[in-house]
């Protein structure tokens, strides 16, 4: 005849381990079942501990890590290593080109065909002459303390605005004719470069 | 009329229009010419500064000009 004793003991020499194995010894008849049960218990713990653990790495972003702009290279393809490095090369190639065309520059004598810059400090008086010799124009440039320049051309045209200078159109005399139309017309579009009274008359 | 020409012409330009004219047609509309003389005003920019029913006189006409030229 089994008792529960005997169970006990049984049950206690099951290879266990741990808190299973005492609690087993602990209550009688009943230990596989608790172990079995601690065991679940367990299980479902380390489950559980593998979730959390796996929410926390998934959620958790390195701070070291750089923010980078995804790039569209494509109908969702994302950048390869190749095209990041062809890009990388290729911006330290327009680099060096732009260094090296600085470098070019600052090197370069300044143009002397536009303006020639000649005098002593102190001599600060710009001249500037039109070819056609249409005019004149003499500044004072009190902050230039490289001298005097002047500045020739043979094209005045070079300086001409793109807008119609409004002194350059041609303005329009009245005639005093029996109907100046064409005096009317001036008149209405500031063509005559001075007031002007109409007098609209009659023949009869 | 020309006496006084004569003696703006240099400051104010003085122009004669037919109304039989066809084309100042919508001249006549536009400044509300309706009988003759009348006379409009302009000034250097072409804005209608003064339309004239009839002869003002010179005095009333000098003191635009004058009004004008300022």
């Amino acid at each position: 005849m089994k008792n529960s004793r005997l169970d006990v003991h049984d049950v206690a020499n099951e290879p266990m381990i741990g808190r299973a194995r005492k609690h087993a010894v602990r209550h009688d008849g009943k230990g596989l079942e608790f172990m079995i049960r601690t065991k679940w218990k367990q299980g479902l713990g380390t489950v559980a501990l593998g979730l959390v653990l796996a929410g926390v790495a998934g959620c958790t972003r390195p701070t070291d890590e750089p923010t980078v702009p995804e790039v569209d290279s494509g109908p969702g393809a994302p950048l390869s290593e190749a095209q990041d490095s062809a890009t990388e090369e290729a911006l330290r190639q327009i680099a060096q080109a732009t260094n090296d065309a600085l470098r070019e520059a600052d090197s370069e004598p300044a143009p002397t065909n536009a303006m020639s810059i000649q005098g002593t400090p102190g001599q600060a008086t710009a001249t500037m002459q039109d070819g056609d010799g249409d005019g004149s124009a003499t500044e004072d440039a009190g902050d230039i303390d490289a001298g005097s320049a002047s500045e020739e051309t043979d094209d005045a045209d070079a300086f001409a605005p793109d807008a119609p200078d409004a002194s350059r159109v041609a303005l329009y005399e009245p005639t005093w004719a029996n109907s100046d139309a064409d005096g009317l017309v001036a008149a209405v579009e500031g063509r005559i470069g001075r007031p002007a009274l109409i007098w609209f008359h009659a023949d009869w | 009329m020309d006496t006084m020409r004569a003696d703006w012409n240099e400051r104010v330009a003085f122009v004669k229009v037919n109304v039989d004219d066809r084309s100042i047609g919508e001249a006549l509309g536009t400044y509300s010419v309706r009988g003759t003389p009348a006379f409009v005003l302009f000034d250097a920019e072409g804005m209608a500064t003064k339309v004239f029913s009839g002869w003002p006189g010179e005095p009333e006409v000098t003191g635009y000009l004058t009004q004008l030229l300022q």
